[in-house]
């Protein structure tokens, strides 16, 4: 396949390099292997495959929800694996055909790439060859399937009796039905992420009166009733979710006066197991059970019974309260004297009251704003927000007026519960012909680089592919590339000259300040203006792949397989003016130089021979280092010592001060440095393979591996926060991340945003930096 | 000595390092220039002021406050928000019906005497923490003046504030 078009540096006998050896030994034994995949995958395994192109799926998707609407048996509905696997495939004999004929020409080679953005589901398989895994990974990774083969996760088999119809009929949009693509599995571990719509989708049922899994009370998740992490009770709106609404929009007198329960005919089973609940709960219930959270709700997912106890009525807490097991915090302040009950907000000015409730919980604070209209105004107030606001997170410079603090503060504590839940919506960038092995991206554009020699820009918002730089690569996928559509026609490629294309793979990209420049395996790096992506200049200078490029306002600076580091003036250097003198070349490296970056006068490099370096550019060491002489311009000030094994990326910790630096590589750890005294901070363990990618962004540390998974890490504790599986099917090369998003690649040809705020108010996104 | 006056002219002999503790205290009496003035404290109850004086008696070797750390491009004081942490005399000190706590909390505020005004706003803020909007109309004697739809709503909108 694509071998004859293989790097040159794939092939150099240097395992720490990142850029893949095993790929290419992968690649070639691909054909071989198919045959045997795919008889493995007829024998026992089920794949679905959501990725059929938005535009299949939107005008499929009538056929497609009444299909799934018919089998309303707990059988899934997945899609077949089409195209891919020429043996039948267990589940597509158990579907019904009307819903795997919607979705069957979801093949990658044969989809559109008119439509840029279509939502992404995790795609999994089910199957006892855990053996078969890596090479599913690597091979299907490359021939099909790209990026899309979830990891095998154990799947038990759908709960018998629970009825998804009425979720995937309500539902509407490329969300629902490529979660309904996949949702015969929802009771693995899996996170579920499509619970929102993509936008481009038509609005589905009104978001969810309220996100479904804000509803539940600690309760419910801990409760003993079964659950599934991503099944119906927790983020789909399904009958059971229905009853649950329904019960907590009963008027308080219904809810919550009495013992209420809902019957929806079902099981006695369930029916007794409530009333037992209640009845405990009303005889020696401890205090916190009844009263701590100031609303409590039991209910059962398997019959759908559910029991809302809001305490509005006074008749509970009469009730309560004359029970001889009176709970204690409620007997305490029971005693005190009437005249002791006085509204302190109506006796205090207002800034004394919301000093107060400065010191309370968001929750508390909600309770606060049920208690009366003059509470509530005080307990929604900018004033009381501001403060909360300032503990989540750095202050904004300002907020308009027409915002308020409160929803700002909403929007960030959604969006950190997304992140520790490892919740975000997927999409995938669908465009290039090859591996993407760079990326980079800010709030307008994100720029990709592939193995197929091209740069691609897309548009950071819709996934638009705006421009394509650089000719894809014959014969690099597995079809002939359709030059002629869309996305291609329209950038202006073909303008530029051949001095400005890659004839390798694009494996660095950066931009800033207005430059943009890319490595490649060609040995060569581009600059580009920013602004009108057009080529300045192209640098032959180093010996092996250009690895690594930054761009700062005052350099530029690259790293190459030739294991030296080169930095370039770029003061000169604009369109028109293609002026880029080398100001240092760095050597020290015994290996290739995997990554760099670079801060003021300072750059941090990581090395395939496993160290962590920091140089100066102009002679200084950093504002707190020791005092110590002046060093010529170029030196290394400090060589991190520690990982046992090559390294591959490296990256400054975020913040204004130059503290930390966080490098990761082949001995599957991730490392916190300090640079001032140039010690090991801490080691952050877990990935079972190569750390390819570190990335901070608000005080999270991402990292992407080859062993599949985007793990997500606390920077101040180094705690892990989550891990995001089941997104790629093969080695991920880059995670970058912001406040809300991770935009990742990986050896399949399709780039994934893995986006956190979807569905949150853009304009309070906009302030959370 | 400094002679604080309480507006039903009860007079108090306090400790100068006692009496300074109240920013504003120290400011009049610097002002005035006369240690041993009269300061007369008309917005002060003399149960109420001998309560605040009985508070700045057992800290008044207290170190001063740290100055309040500044976050970067902005003004405002990054305030310590803990409520665990009042120690035990305080909070001994704090067994108080709520009407003597708002007393004391207004006097405070007054008297710029931060430490006992923060105290005082904790000790509200826990008697609130953790109690429903039911639990809370009956601490403070509040009437719920919501409609059902209303409260609905509001739920609604502070569902994300359920999240653990």
């Amino acid at each position: 396949m694509a071998q004859q078009n293989q790097p040159a540096f794939l092939s150099h006998p240097q395992p720490t390099i990142a850029y893949p050896p095993a790929v290419a030994s992968g690649l070639s034994s691909t054909a071989a292997l198919v045959p045997a995949l795919s008889s493995a995958t007829s024998s026992n395994t089920s794949l679905s495959v959501p990725m059929a192109p938005f535009a299949q799926r939107t005008s499929s998707r009538s056929g497609d929800s009444q299909g799934s609407h018919s089998s309303s048996s707990p059988t899934p509905t997945p899609s077949p694996l089409s195209s891919a696997g020429p043996g039948p495939n267990s589940f597509t004999a158990a579907s019904t055909s009307s819903s795997s004929s919607s979705l069957s020409s979801a093949s990658p080679t044969s989809s559109s790439p008119k439509m840029l953005i279509q939502p992404l589901s995790r795609l999994k398989i089910k199957g006892h060859y855990n053996t078969a895994r890596k090479h599913i990974n690597r091979i299907m990774a490359k021939s099909f399937l790209p990026s899309l083969l979830g990891p095998l996760a154990p799947t038990t088999s759908p709960k018998p009796g629970r009825s998804h119809s009425e979720d995937q009929s309500s539902r509407s949009g490329p969300s629902s039905s490529s979660s309904s693509s996949s949702f015969s599995f929802s009771s693995t571990s899996q996170p579920q992420t499509n619970n929102k719509p993509s936008e481009n989708d038509p609005p589905p049922l009104p978001p969810p009166q309220a996100p479904p899994f804000l509803a539940l009370p600690p309760e419910s998740a801990t409760g003993s009733f079964p659950r599934s992490r991503s099944g119906s009770i927790a983020t789909s709106p399904s009958t059971h979710d229905l009853h649950l609404g329904a019960i907590l929009q009963l008027p308080p007198a219904a809810a919550a006066g009495r013992l209420t329960y809902h019957d929806n005919g079902s099981s006695a089973s369930g029916l007794s197991r409530v009333s037992s609940w209640a009845s405990s709960s009303l005889g020696g219930t401890p205090a916190h059970t009844l009263y701590g959270a100031g609303r409590f709700l039991a209910s059962d997912a398997e019959s759908g019974v559910a029991f809302f106890n809001d305490g509005e009525d006074e008749s509970i807490y009469s009730t309560a309260t004359t029970s001889p097991h009176k709970p204690s915090n409620l007997a305490q302040y029971q005693l005190a004297p009437k005249k002791t009950r006085i509204d302190f907000t109506r006796q205090l000015p207002v800034e004394l009251s919301q000093q107060i409730l400065t010191h309370l919980s968001p929750k508390d604070l909600c309770a606060c704003a049920l208690v009366s209209q003059s509470w509530r105004s005080l307990a929604d107030s900018d004033a009381v927000w501001r403060e909360k606001y300032s503990s989540l997170s750095q202050w904004p410079q300002v907020l308009p007026a027409d915002l308020s603090w409160k929803q700002l503060y909403a929007t960030k504590s959604s969006l950190n519960f997304r992140w520790a839940r490892g919740q975000p919506v997927a999409k995938a960038l669908v465009g290039h012909q090859d591996s993407v092995y760079s990326c980079h991206y800010n709030e307008e554009i994100i720029v990709t680089g592939s193995r197929d020699h091209t740069i691609k820009v897309w548009h950071a918002d819709t996934g638009a592919l705006l421009k394509t730089i650089g000719r894809p690569t014959e014969g690099a996928g597995a079809s002939q590339p359709a030059m002629e559509d869309s996305g291609n026609s329209s950038d202006d490629s073909s303008g530029d000259d051949d001095e400005f294309v890659h004839m390798g793979s694009v494996v660095s990209i950066h931009f800033a300040d207005g430059l943009m420049v890319s490595g490649s395996s060609d040995s060569t790096f581009i600059v580009r203006d920013l602004e009108t992506m057009r080529g300045i200049v192209r640098v032959r200078h180093h010996t092996g792949g250009v690895l690594g490029v930054c761009v700062s306002d005052k350099y530029v600076a690259t790293c190459s397989k030739d294991s030296t580091i080169c930095v370039w003036d770029r003061s000169e250097c604009r369109l028109g003016n293609p002026v880029l003198p080398l100001v240092a070349q760095l050597r020290g490296h015994r290996g290739p130089v995997n990554a760099i970056q670079l801060r003021g006068d300072h750059l941090v490099s990581a090395g395939g021979d496993g160290v962590v370096k920091l140089w100066t550019l102009n002679g200084s060491d950093l504002p707190g280092a020791p005092a110590a002489p002046l060093v010529p311009p170029g030196s290394c000030l400090r060589s991190f010592r520690g990982h046992t094994r090559g390294l591959a990326c490296v990256q400054i910790a975020e913040g204004d001060k130059f503290e930390t630096v966080i490098s990761g590589g082949n001995d599957n750890t991730i490392r916190v440095w300090d640079v001032l005294s140039g010690s090991c901070v801490r080691v952050l363990a877990g990935h079972k393979d190569m750390v390819r990618c570190v990335d901070v962004s608000c005080g999270r540390i991402v990292s992407a591996s080859y062993d599949l998974t985007i793990r997500v890490w606390d920077y101040e504790s180094g705690k892990p926060v989550a891990e995001l599986s089941g997104w790629f099917g093969s080695w991920i090369f880059t995670a970058k991340a912001t406040a809300k998003r991770i935009v990742a690649t990986s050896f399949g040809i399709k780039p994934v945003i893995l986006d956190f705020g979807e569905g949150l108010d853009q304009r309070y996104l906009d302030y959370i930096k | 000595m400094v002679t604080l006056v309480s507006n039903d002219n009860k007079k108090f002999e306090v400790p100068k390092d006692v009496a300074y503790k109240s920013v504003l205290i120290k400011n009049m009496v610097e002002d005035i220039g006369d240690e041993n003035a009269e300061i007369p404290l008309p917005r002060a109850q003399a149960s109420v002021l001998e309560k605040v004086i009985d508070y700045c008696t057992y800290h008044k070797d207290d170190p001063p406050l740290p100055a309040p750390v500044q976050k970067t491009q902005d003004d405002q004081p990054d305030r310590i928000r803990r409520t665990t942490d009042i120690i035990e005399w305080d909070y001994n000190f704090m067994n108080l019906e709520n009407p003597v706590i708002f007393e004391i909390m207004l006097l405070a505020n007054y008297l710029d005497i931060v430490p006992l005004f923060e105290l005082t706003c904790k000790t509200v803020a826990n008697k609130i923490k953790g109690k429903s909007p039911e639990q809370l109309r009956e601490i403070f004697g509040i009437e719920n003046d919501f409609t059902p739809e209303q409260l609905d709503e509001i739920r609604r909108e502070n569902e994300w504030a359920e999240d653990p």
